[in-house]
Parts: C-alpha cells; structure tokens; sequence
C-alpha cells in the first residue's frame, strides 16, 4: 500500500515536472517562431523595396521562377534581373554576416564570461583593417611584382589573412602565458594597439582616394553581396555559424569558472581553440567581404539573453536568426535612405545599435540598483 | 537595354512631347561618375541628358541639383539602375567591383577613362566622352581650343627667370598644413603654370609638415585652398601658421587662396585655372603677353 502511495506521488512529480518542461519547452518554441516569422517578413520586405520600385507579385514571382505563375504576376526581364542578381544575393550575404556575427559575438561573450566581448578583441577586425589598407596602400606595387594577385579578391584575401594571423597571434601568445581567459583579453587589447598603429602608419603613407578608399571600408557595406562573392563566404560563415552551437554545453559549464568546467569534463584550453578558431573564420571572412559592421556581435546576444535567457544551447541559434534579420534591415535602409546612392551600413547598425546599447546598460545599472 | 523599362521610356517620350522639346530615338540617360566628366558634359551642352553624378561633380553649380549617386567608390548598383541609365560615364577610381559587374550584367554601356594629371589627359576625355555622346564634333571642337588656351597659357611662362619655388596647403588642421608633395593634381598643376614644388620629390600625396621643414623648402609663393583660407581667417591666419612668416612667400606675403574645384578638376578649365595660377607666380610685366 504505501508503495503504492509513494509511486502515485512520483507520477504526480514526475507529471508535474512534463508541465513544466512543456511550459519552458513551449516558451522557447514561441520564441523561435517570432524570430522565424520575423526573419521572413524583414525577407519579403527587403526583396520588395528598393531604389528600383517593383510589385510585390513580380518579386516573388522572380524569387521562384519555376512555378508557373499567372502572367501578369510575371516581372519584365530587367526587374527579374534586378530581384535575382542584386538584391537576392545581397540578402542572402546579408542574413549569413548577420547571424554569423551575431553567433561570433555570442560565443566571444561567454568565452571571456563578459557582457563587452566582441570578436574584436581577438584582433579580428584590426588586423583585416591593417592587411586591408596595406592592400589599399601597396597593392598596386605588390600586384606588379607578383601578377597573381592582380585580381577583385586580392584585398577580401589579405583581409581575412590579416584577420587570421592577428587572431592566432592573440591565442599563441596568450597560450604560452597560461590559459586565462583575462590573459587572453589582454594580449587582444595589445594586439589591438599594435595593428592600430600599423594601420595608422599606413594611413599616413597613402594618398587621397585610397585614404577615402580605406574610410568607406571601414565603414562596411554589403554591396560585395553578389553570387560570386557568396559562393566564397557561405562554406565559411555558414560552416562555422552551424558548429559553433555544438559547443554550446562547454560554453555553459565555462559560465561557472574555469576550473568548475573542468570539473564538469570540459578541457577550457580546448573549448578556447575550438571558439577562436570558428570566430575567426567567420568573422575574418565577413570582415574581408562586407568591411566592418559594428555592434551586431554586441547587442544581439544581450537582446537574445533578454529574452530567453543565458543556456548557450538556446541562445546561439536564435542569435544567428535575429542577427541576420536585423543585418537585413539595416541593409533595407542602407540602400533605400539616400537613394540612388547609399549608406555604408557599419554606420547605420553602430548608431541604431549605439543608442539601443546604451538604454540596455542604464536599465541594467537601474536592475542592480533596487 | 531599351526593351527593359521601354514602358518607362515611352512615358518620358511622350513628356517631352507635352513639354515641347524635340524628341530624339536615341534618347540617352547618362550618369556620370567623376567631376571632370560632368564638366565636359556641360562644355559639350550635353547637360539635358544627365540624370545623375557622383559627390566629385561640383561644377557647374547645376549639377549638384542632379540626383547623387554617392562617393564614386561606393557605389551602389540598384541605385544606379534606379535612374535607367543608358549610358555610365566612369573613371578607373569607380567602384566597388562587384557593382560595376552587376551594372555591366544588365547591360547598361558603361565606357571607363584613364584619369591622370596631365593635359594629355584631359584631351583624351573630352574625345572619348563626346564619341560616348555622338558629339564628335562638338568634341573635337572642345578638345581643339583646349589644347590652344593651354599652348597659349604655357607660352607665358618665362623662359629665362628662375622657376619660383611654390608649395599647395590642401588643408590646415592641427596647425601643421597638408602640402602636396609628388603624384598630386595640385603638384601637376604647379609643373604646368612654371613652378617648382620643393617637395615633389621628397613624398607622394599630401602630408603634414611642420614649421622648420616649411621654412627649409624656403617657397617664394603658398598657394591654400579657398576652404582652408577662409577657415583660419585668410592672409593674416595664413601667416600665424607655424614658420609661415619665415618663409619668403610669407615675408612678401604672396600668399593666395585658390578654388580647389577649378584647380585640381582636370577639366576643360584647366588651362584657365593656370593662367590663374601663373599670373601668381611670375609678375605681370615677367609674362609674356598673350
């Protein structure tokens, strides 16, 4: 009898529990499908505006050719061009940068255990800024003297070498002293200043169109966004921004310290390799292509956690979907806002995302307060 | 091309025809990216077929009215396509790549030229933007009496004085100016109205320097570019600029302020901004007269 009384008060308990998993369960789910539909709408919108104005039922019918459409669905040739060859590809660049900045910077977040952390403070972005502008600057000399390099992609390539080589420089260095996470930050922030200076010096050597040249790269754009350019970064940024998400538990148990996650059977040293490897790829790639496009790394992981929490398990996927649909509509007004000409994006996501980070630190000043 | 937005190009046949002015088949709609460009345009009164330029064109005033297409460099290729381009007139610093690779896919003719600082060059625009134009002859006309206003300015200089030595100041941010050096519009121009820029072959580009070097290049004229001039307050703030007073330009004060747009443009006013520039360097009575 009283077996039985304890079994039926497990079942309850463990009923219970079912409810309150759902309950969890589904609020996540709910959330995901907000970020999905969110996604497709920011999508739709941005395939449907633009410089060139063209119907809605004329873009989705240029979108997805092979479904017979009826005929007055169907878009003249040069706005089927239009839709397919820029502003298709354009998106689809711009949706991957986004969420693979956005996973980068969440990731970088809960390696360094810090709210700050971007991947810039690998030296990621200076050094591509610095082989960037020395491509910028001596290009045309190296090109002579190595004719291979005569090519578009010379300065994507030297970008993402830049960003590589500054980025395990960061790790190799930091390593030898030991495996903190603080040493870590610290060789970056010196990283940081020597490519800095570098490109500084270099900056001072250049002359007036490749000094305006370097000022439109720094400030980012997604006009690079065609097939091409696609083809080159998506196994890249795709690849990593899916990985990384399987390191989401190592992430977690590192939120506790650095010895609990030992304890808890994740090697730190590795797990640290592993993220910087994925973060400099992806973002030396989208650094290279796009130039830098600030804040994205920064705010949507403190949106994300906001919302659903800090389990990276949860948090890296939705980054990756709102990353990318909020890249997409900064991109929208980037080319709509002064057309026919355009925004640089980096300026438009760094003061949207500036004024939005600042209220997200007073509330939390005002949280801590009470 | 004029199948694609044909809808569109009978719209604006037909407001010509409302309008009065003479309507033409080959109507072009012509974008041009770079400020030389657009001033042989208007010197070729082709100026009705423009509908857009880039940030660089400046001159005529009117142009500035045109829609913009943005800073040559980032340019973007649906706002370019946007205005129905039939023709795009560049230069070989428009970019990015992958825009004028997607303009060229949809088959808008683009011609690009080789900009350099030289009169040579400036020939060469003019011809091949009035061919791009069907103009040629209105072209060859243009490029005719450039190349004579230049042969007669050039024939001012002096050939028996001593070429005075003459420093451009681009900018004067942080009391240290930026002076043309080698490989500069400014430099190029310097060469052609007779000077001699000491600092042609110490360093390329424009670069800071500071007062002891200013007064070792020991210039006998400064000329500043008007924005500068007028922001530091004109001859007298000119002459507070470090080691400024010092040199012979400052001590004679042939200090003068210059219009940056007519003087660095390479354009078919070139060959009067320097007979604006030789009228500073040599006194009248030194010139040979026209």
């Amino acid at each position: 009898m009283s077996s039985s009384a304890k079994s039926s008060a497990e079942l309850v308990q463990s009923f219970d529990n079912t409810i309150n998993f759902d309950a969890e369960q589904l609020k996540f789910v709910m959330f995901y499908i907000v970020l999905l539909l969110a996604l497709l709408t920011v999508l739709l919108l941005y395939l449907g505006n633009g410089p060139i104005p063209i119907p809605a039922t004329q873009v989705i019918s240029s979108v997805l050719p092979f479904i017979p459409w009826p005929v007055d669905w169907q878009a003249s040739a040069g706005d089927a061009a239009v839709i397919q060859t820029i502003r298709l590809p354009r998106a689809l660049m711009a949706l991957m940068v986004g969420a693979g900045l956005a996973v980068s910077g969440a990731a970088m977040q809960g390696l360094f255990r810090n709210p700050l952390a971007d991947p810039g403070l690998l030296g990621v972005s200076g050094g591509a800024a610095l082989a960037a502008v020395a491509w910028i600057v001596f290009g045309g000399s190296i090109a002579q003297v190595i004719p291979l390099l005569q090519h578009q992609y010379s300065l994507a390539l030297f970008a993402f070498v830049g960003s590589a080589v500054a980025s395990l420089s960061v790790f190799y260095i930091a390593d030898r002293q030991g495996s903190s996470v603080a040493i870590l930050l610290l060789t970056g922030i010196a990283i940081n200043a020597i490519t800095g200076a570098l490109t500084g010096l270099i900056v001072y050597a250049a002359d007036d169109s490749q000094l305006r040249s370097f000022t439109f790269w720094t400030m980012g754009s997604l006009a690079n966004g065609s097939w091409e350019n696609l083809r080159l970064t998506a196994p890249v940024i795709l690849c990593t921004t899916i990985i990384c998400p399987f390191f989401a538990k190592g992430l977690n148990a590192l939120l506790l310290g650095e010895a609990e996650a030992q304890h808890l059977g994740f090697s730190p040293r590795q797990l640290k390799i592993q993220i910087i490897v994925l973060v400099s790829l992806s973002v030396g790639a989208a650094v290279a292509f796009c130039g830098m496009i600030g804040f994205v790394g920064l705010v949507v992981p403190h949106l994300v956690r906001l919302a659903i929490g800090p389990d990276h398990t949860k948090l890296l996927p939705a980054c990756a979907l709102l990353g990318g649909s909020l890249l997409l509509l900064a991109d929208l007004l980037a080319r709509s806002i002064v057309a026919p000409a355009e925004l640089p994006i980096g300026l438009l996501t760094a003061s949207l995302g500036g004024p939005f980070f600042l209220w997200l630190i007073s509330r939390q000043v005002g949280r801590s307060l009470q | 091309m004029s199948s694609l937005f044909s809808h569109k190009f009978s719209s604006i046949a037909l407001l010509c025809l409302v309008f009065g002015a003479t309507p033409s088949l080959a109507q072009e709609r012509v974008i041009s990216l770079n400020g030389s460009l657009t001033e042989i345009v208007y010197a070729l009164k082709q100026e009705s077929l423009l509908v857009g330029v880039d940030t660089t064109s400046q001159f005529p005033p009117e142009a500035t009215e045109l829609s913009s297409v943005g800073y040559q460099r980032a340019l973007s290729a649906e706002g370019i396509l946007s205005l129905q381009p039939t023709l795009i007139l560049s230069t070989n610093h428009a970019g990015p790549e992958t825009a004028l690779q997607q303009i060229n896919s949809l088959g808008v003719e683009r011609i690009t030229l080789q900009e350099q600082y030289s009169i040579e060059s400036v020939i060469e625009k003019i011809q091949d933007v009035a061919e791009a134009l069907q103009q040629d002859e209105a072209g060859q006309a243009l490029a005719k009496q450039t190349l004579q206003d230049f042969k007669q300015v050039q024939a001012r200089i002096p050939s028996d004085t001593a070429k005075p030595r003459v420093l451009f100041f681009l900018g004067t941010g942080n009391a240290s100016p930026s002076v043309a050096g080698g490989n500069t519009a400014a430099a190029a121009m310097i060469e052609l109205a007779g000077g001699d820029n000491p600092f042609g072959n110490q360093f390329e580009g424009y670069k800071a320097v500071n007062a002891e070097s200013m007064i070792a290049a020991a210039p006998d004229v400064l000329f500043v570019s008007s924005r500068s001039f007028d922001s530091v307050g004109g001859l007298s703030g000119v002459l507070s600029l470090p080691g400024v007073a010092a040199t012979p330009a400052g001590q004679n004060k042939r200090i003068y302020s210059v219009d940056t747009l007519l003087t660095l443009g390479f354009g078919p006013r070139t060959p009067l901004a320097i007979a604006s520039l030789l009228e500073h360097l040599y006194p009248p009575e030194k010139t040979i007269a026209p």
